[in-house]
Parts: structure tokens; C-alpha cells; sequence
């Protein structure tokens, strides 16, 4: 039960606290929240536009979670999701791969290069005991960059006046959308591999390893379970889902590469990751909360002309106010 | 007769009330939104937007919102589409990035006039608008090569795309007019808005031996380095002298709501049509800031009557992009007497020949 009441309490005390603030400079919160909430679920763009930021978070959140699950700090999904959508592009642009064979090209390279992505940090922390939290974040720099350099030269396309884009990919590199929105075949695409994930973790004796590594590293080395491999497994797989976040972003979103392609989806991956306390089902719920923080946080600005800043900071305060809640619940 | 009389007034009144009802719907008011794609700040592209979003504001009792930061490409389309559910009648996207996404919204809101800023595509219900910075830019380098004495003038440059480069291009065509010795030192910070970095940028070039800076950022940091060193410098986007009094000489400043109250009176009156707008000097979109009591009366007389020309049409719009204009490897990239077409600016790629530096990861 406390897995439930906690989350959930520390949303209602930011809701408190945010309150107060919108009540501060002239909004009535009572009114806010609720444009937040009719604009999300009650019209058809609404729902569309809330399944589209959440798709990115779930994948993020997954890639956040497994290695967690393993005691390993995932900073790095930030990055993984850059390689995998500039991998995904270059089978879009230049592979002129059949109908058929082209988005399941594209979901596979970029999977593999969100592991590969991955596999340095996992490599690193598992071999020489190289702290993960710091090669997966610097990392992350070097995939945005490795991309920027992309978009500004060899990638930029013939039809974008020298802007820094790739041209748009063909028809048969995108997803297929829905209902006259942008909701995308993405959002089932994470939904079933979240279950999937879940099976993994609680029913397979990978998850089994998985779990014990994490929960008790010494217990794991009596058990006979091999530190290292769960390590780099567990990393392997959380950049794996980053990496398919970036593919599912470039070609169901952007419809083309360019130098900024995720609003930080892969560092808000670690609070839905948190808040869902490493649960992939879990994940699904919480990513669907950011997504609806990420949409209302800009209804705001659109129904009060509130500075971006406030909406920052309401978000930012939803965020503390989650992990504070969770730490609490591990202390008591 | 009184009962009569008593009924008549009553019907007057309910009448007068029910017109006045009619007018006051007619006069419905304007609703006019505005996309940013940074934060409004102090000083800065999305700052020079937002001060034509005030002007309309108080001038034609417009209603307007904003939204500021808006990725591109991902959270544009929603935003555009929630101001356009919420019945504005017109909506501005001020930024490049915005196009498709203002292309695809415009689709399902035909009755919602949409103006893209800085782009090329349009529709029945999209027009563009834009203005001819690049002619401040070279009038603002007649400043600059005219007032270097080491002959060497910096210019902190933001990110690689076509408008930096035409503007680096015309400020440094201007130089030339004046100063052909002089050489225009490039360096790209790769942010919008990175006040530190540009002041290191800033500092770097003046170490250099540059005397003038020039800067195309969102903030006025390279304009306090330069009054730090006790050099000049050139502003961009907003008069930026009280953050640089004795360095600033002058700055190349946009002028949004000459644009918007076209616009608008276009919207209230409902005879908006969509149509490309890329107004330059003349109409006084762009311009120069206030000169610095630094600046000689020959200088200012000289960029007067190069400006007059931009006014009474004794050079083309394009101008100062007029052959012969070299390359930096001294390619001839347009002929004698030729005119590079707007399609050539908008895609700008190279450098002319007195500019130092690179373009980064060019393919050419």
C-alpha cells in the first residue's frame, strides 16, 4: 500500500505548495488545475498530445529503471536516445530500404546503437569499477554534439535553405499517426514492451539476478550470480529503450533530425523512474503523469501568459517534492 | 396616451439595448498570440518580438498572449493549437523551426490566421513576414571599419545558419566600403544565449587585437566586454548602450511593430490576405540605434547617404549584395554588377573574402 499512498501524497502536497505560488501572482489555482486537466482529457488533440509526450518518458523511464533495479545510476538515457534517433536517421535517409522492412530497420539499429551507447559506461563500470553516474552523463554530451556536427554538415539536407536539419524522411520511414493528431503507433509500441519489461523483471530468472544484485551486491556473489554480467545486461538494456525512444521521437515527431530532438526526455526519465520506484507497469502511470505536467505546464502558458519560468518551477517543485517522498518512504 | 407613450419608450429602450448588443459583438476584440522560441529576457531576438507584441497591445487595443520557450519541432504544434482552439484570431510564430508546425496547425483552423516569422512556406490562411537586417548589419560596418584603428574587428557569432551568415556577410561588406584593409575575426559560440561564453568569446578576440566588437547573440555580454577593455563594440537586436555606454557606438535594432501593426490593422479591418513580407530600411523594420558621441560627423554622414539610398531606391533591396562579391578563397561568387536574389540570401553559406574564420562543419 505505502508503494501507492506515498506518490501519491507527495503529489497532493505539491499541488498544495504550487498552489500557493499560482495564488501568489494573481491565478486562482483551483481554476488552473483544472484548465490543466480539461485541456489534457477532454478533447480528442488533448488525450493525442498527452499519449505523445508520454511515449519518450516511458521509454526514458524504462531506461532509467532496469539498471536501477541493479543499484546503477542511468544518467546517460539522454544520450543513448540521441545515438539511437541519429542511427534511425541515417536508415531513414540513405538505406532506401523496401516499405516493409523499413521501420522495423530503423526500431533495430536504433536499439543497437542506444546499447552500444550504453556499453561503454556498463564496460567500464564493470571491468575497472568506473562510477556509472559519471561516464554515462558526459556521454551525454558527446552524443548531442556527435548529432549537432551531423545536422550542421554531412546529414544537413538539400531542402532546409542551409538550417541545420536533415531533409524529411519518406513517407514509409514514419509512423503511422491516428485520429487526425500526432498519436502515433509509438504509444502501444511502449506500452507492450513496458508489460514485456515487467515479465522480464519479476518472472525470469534474469529479473531474479537482477533484483538481488541490486537489493544485496554480496548476497548476489554467495548466490553464485555474476556481478558483472547483470551489470552490463542491465545497462545494455536501459540504453536499448533509450535508444528506441530516439528512433520513435525522430520518426512519429520531428519527422527529421535535428540538433535538439528531446526536451531532456532522457533526464526527466530518472524521476518517472523513481516515482514508479522501478516498476516497468508503474513506469507507464508515472510517465503519464510527467507527460501531463510536461502538456498542462504549457497550457498554463498559453491560457495565462505566465512566464516559462513559473511553469518550471512548478514542475521542478512536483519533481522534489516526489523524490523527497520516496526517500522519506526508505528511511521509515 | 400616457400608457401608450409609456410602452413606446420601453420599446425604444429595449431596441437601443439590443443594437448596442449587435455593435459591441461586432467590435469583438482581437485576439492576437504570439510563439517564442526562447525566454523574453532583456535583450535578444525573442525580446525585440515581444516589445512589437506590447506595441499593438497599446496601440490597437489587441488582446494578446504569449508562450516563451517552445521547443521546435516537438511542443511547437500543441502550443500553436492550443491558442488556436482558443479562438485567436491571429497567431504569430517567431521562429523558423515553428514552419511545418504552423503549416500543419493552419490545416485544421481555416478561419485562424497564421503569420510565420523568418520562413518560406505559406498557405490561404499562413502568410510570412521577416525583415532586411542584413542592410542595418552593413550600414552598422561602415561604423565599425571606419572607427578601427588596428584594423582588426571581432564579431562573436551565435550558430551557423543562413541569417548569422548573411549578416556577418553584409557587416562585413560594409567594413570594406570604408576600410578595405580590415579584417573581420569570427567566432561561434554554437548557443543563442550563453552570456559567459560570449564574453569569453568577447575577450578572446580583444586579446586578439580586435578594437570594435560586433556580435549576433541574445545578450548584450560581448557589449560589457568590450566596455570592460575599453574598446568599441556594435549591438544587435535592441539599443544596447546603457549596458555598454562609452563602448557602444551604435547597434543594427529591429523594429517588429512597424510589421505587426500592419498586420493587425489588416486583422481588424478583415482584409488580411496571406502574402510574403520581407521589408528591409525603408519602411524601418530595421535600423540603427542612436550613434555614440564617439562617432565623427564624417562617419555618420557617410552611412547617412548610403542609407538614403536604401530610401529613395537608388540600390536594390539586396543591396550591399552586389557583385563583384568574392569568396574567401577569392572566388568570384557574383559578377560585376549582378544581384544576389533573395532565394541566394536566404540560403547564404559562405563568407566573403575580408572575413576570418570558418564556417563550421560546412559542406563546401
Amino acid at each position: 500500500m505505502r508503494d501507492i499512498i506515498t506518490p501519491i501524497a507527495s503529489i497532493a502536497a505539491s499541488l498544495v505548495v504550487v498552489g500557493i505560488l499560482l495564488a501568489a501572482i494573481g491565478i486562482n489555482p483551483l481554476e488552473a488545475y483544472a484548465v490543466m486537466f480539461t485541456s489534457s482529457f477532454t478533447s480528442k488533440f488533448g488525450l493525442a498530445e498527452l499519449c505523445v509526450k508520454t511515449t519518450p518518458l516511458i521509454f526514458t523511464g524504462l531506461a532509467v529503471a532496469i539498471p536501477l533495479k541493479a543499484g546503477l545510476w542511468n544518467i546517460g538515457a539522454e544520450g543513448q536516445l540521441y545515438m539511437g534517433a541519429f542511427a534511425a536517421s541515417v536508415v531513414a535517409l540513405y538505406s532506401n530500404l523496401p516499405g516493409y522492412a523499413m521501420l522495423p530497420a530503423m526500431f533495430l539499429i536504433a536499439a543497437i546503437f542506444g546499447m552500444g551507447w550504453a556499453a561503454i559506461p556498463a564496460v567500464l563500470r564493470a571491468k575497472f569499477d568506473l562510477n556509472e553516474i559519471l561516464s554515462t552523463l558526459l556521454l551525454n554530451y558527446v552524443a548531442i554534439y556527435w548529432v549537432e556536427y551531423m545536422v550542421y554538415g554531412p546529414m544537413r539536407g538539400k531542402e532546409v535553405y542551409n538550417f541545420p536539419y536533415t531533409d524529411l524522411f519518406p513517407d514509409i520511414a514514419t509512423l503511422p499517426r491516428f485520429f487526425g493528431t500526432r498519436f502515433h503507433l509509438g504509444f502501444f509500441i511502449a506500452i507492450i514492451i513496458a508489460i514485456a519489461i515487467y515479465y522480464l523483471v519479476n518472472k525470469t530468472d534474469f529479473g531474479f539476478s537482477l533484483r538481488v544484485v541490486g537489493a544485496n551486491p554480496r548476497a548476489a556473489d554467495y548466490a553464485g550470480i555474476s556481478r558483472q554480467k547483470v551489470i552490463i545486461y542491465s545497462m545494455l538494456l536501459g540504453g536499448m529503450f533509450a535508444g528506441i525512444a530516439g528512433m520513435i521521437e525522430v520518426s512519429g515527431i520531428q519527422l527529421r533530425l535535428r540538433p535538439l530532438i528531446s526536451t531532456g526526455y532522457g533526464y526527466a526519465g530518472i524521476p518517472v523512474a523513481l516515482l514508479a520506484s522501478g516498476d516497468p507497469l508503474l513506469v507507464i502511470v508515472s510517465a503519464a503523469l510527467f507527460g501531463f505536467l510536461y502538456v498542462g505546464g504549457s497550457v498554463l502558458q498559453t491560457t495565462y501568459s505566465v512566464p516559462v519560468a513559473i511553469v518550471y518551477v512548478f514542475q521542478s517543485l512536483i519533481v522534489l517534492f516526489i523524490i523527497a517522498g520516496q526517500s522519506l518512504r526508505r528511511r521509515g | 396616451m400616457k400608457g401608450k407613450f409609456l410602452i413606446l419608450f420601453a420599446l425604444a429602450v429595449v431596441s437601443a439595448g439590443l443594437l448596442a448588443g449587435c455593435a459591441s459583438e461586432e467590435e469583438e476584440q482581437i485576439k492576437a498570440a504570439f510563439v517564442y522560441v526562447s525566454p523574453i529576457g532583456d535583450a535578444g531576438w525573442t525580446y525585440s518580438h515581444d516589445l512589437g507584441r506590447q506595441y499593438i497591445e497599446k496601440v490597437y487595443g489587441v488582446k494578446t498572449a504569449y508562450a516563451e520557450n517552445v521547443a521546435e519541432g516537438g511542443d511547437d504544434e500543441r502550443v500553436i493549437r492550443q491558442f488556436a482552439e482558443q479562438g485567436y484570431d491571429v497567431i504569430f510564430t517567431t521562429s523558423f523551426g515553428f514552419m511545418d508546425a504552423t503549416i500543419t496547425v493552419a490545416k485544421d483552423f481555416p478561419d485562424t490566421i497564421f503569420e510565420h516569422c523568418s520562413g518560406y512556406k505559406t498557405a490561404e490562411n499562413v502568410g510570412t513576414y521577416f525583415g532586411r537586417m542584413y542592410q542595418a548589419r552593413y550600414l552598422s560596418g561602415i561604423v565599425a571599419g571606419a572607427m578601427t584603428k588596428t584594423n582588426k574587428i571581432g564579431y562573436v557569432a551565435a550558430v551557423p545558419i543562413p541569417e548569422v551568415i548573411r549578416g556577418i556577410n553584409a557587416f562585413a561588406l560594409g567594413v570594406k566600403k570604408v576600410n578595405p584593409d580590415a579584417k573581420i575575426y569570427v567566432v561561434w559560440t554554437g548557443t543563442w544565449y550563453d552570456p559567459a561564453k560570449e564574453k569569453d568569446a568577447a575577450i578572446s578576440l580583444i586579446d586578439e587585437g580586435c578594437d570594435v566588437i560586433a556580435q549576433h547573440q541574445d545578450s548584450p555580454a560581448a557589449q560589457q566586454a568590450a566596455e570592460e577593455r575599453g574598446v568599441y563594440s556594435i549591438g544587435y537586436h535592441s539599443d544596447m548602450s546603457k549596458f555598454a555606454p562609452n563602448a557602444h557606438l551604435t547597434a543594427a535594432i529591429w523594429n517588429w511593430s512597424v510589421i505587426y501593426s500592419y498586420i493587425i490593422e489588416q486583422v481588424i479591418q478583415r482584409t488580411w490576405k496571406s502574402e510574403q513580407i520581407w521589408w528591409g530600411i525603408d519602411k524601418g523594420v530595421v535600423g540603427l540605434a542612436q550613434f555614440n558621441d564617439a562617432v565623427p560627423e564624417d562617419v555618420r554622414k557617410m552611412v547617412e547617404e548610403e542609407k538614403q539610398k536604401y530610401l529613395n531606391g537608388e540600390v536594390p533591396e539586396q543591396y550591399p549584395f552586389v557583385g563583384p562579391i568574392y569568396d574567401q578563397q577569392g572566388k568570384l561568387v557574383k559578377a560585376e554588377g549582378k544581384v544576389m536574389t533573395d532565394e541566394e540570401l536566404l540560403s547564404m553559406s559562405f563568407f566573403v573574402d575580408n572575413v576570418v574564420g570558418e564556417i563550421p562543419a560546412s559542406s563546401e
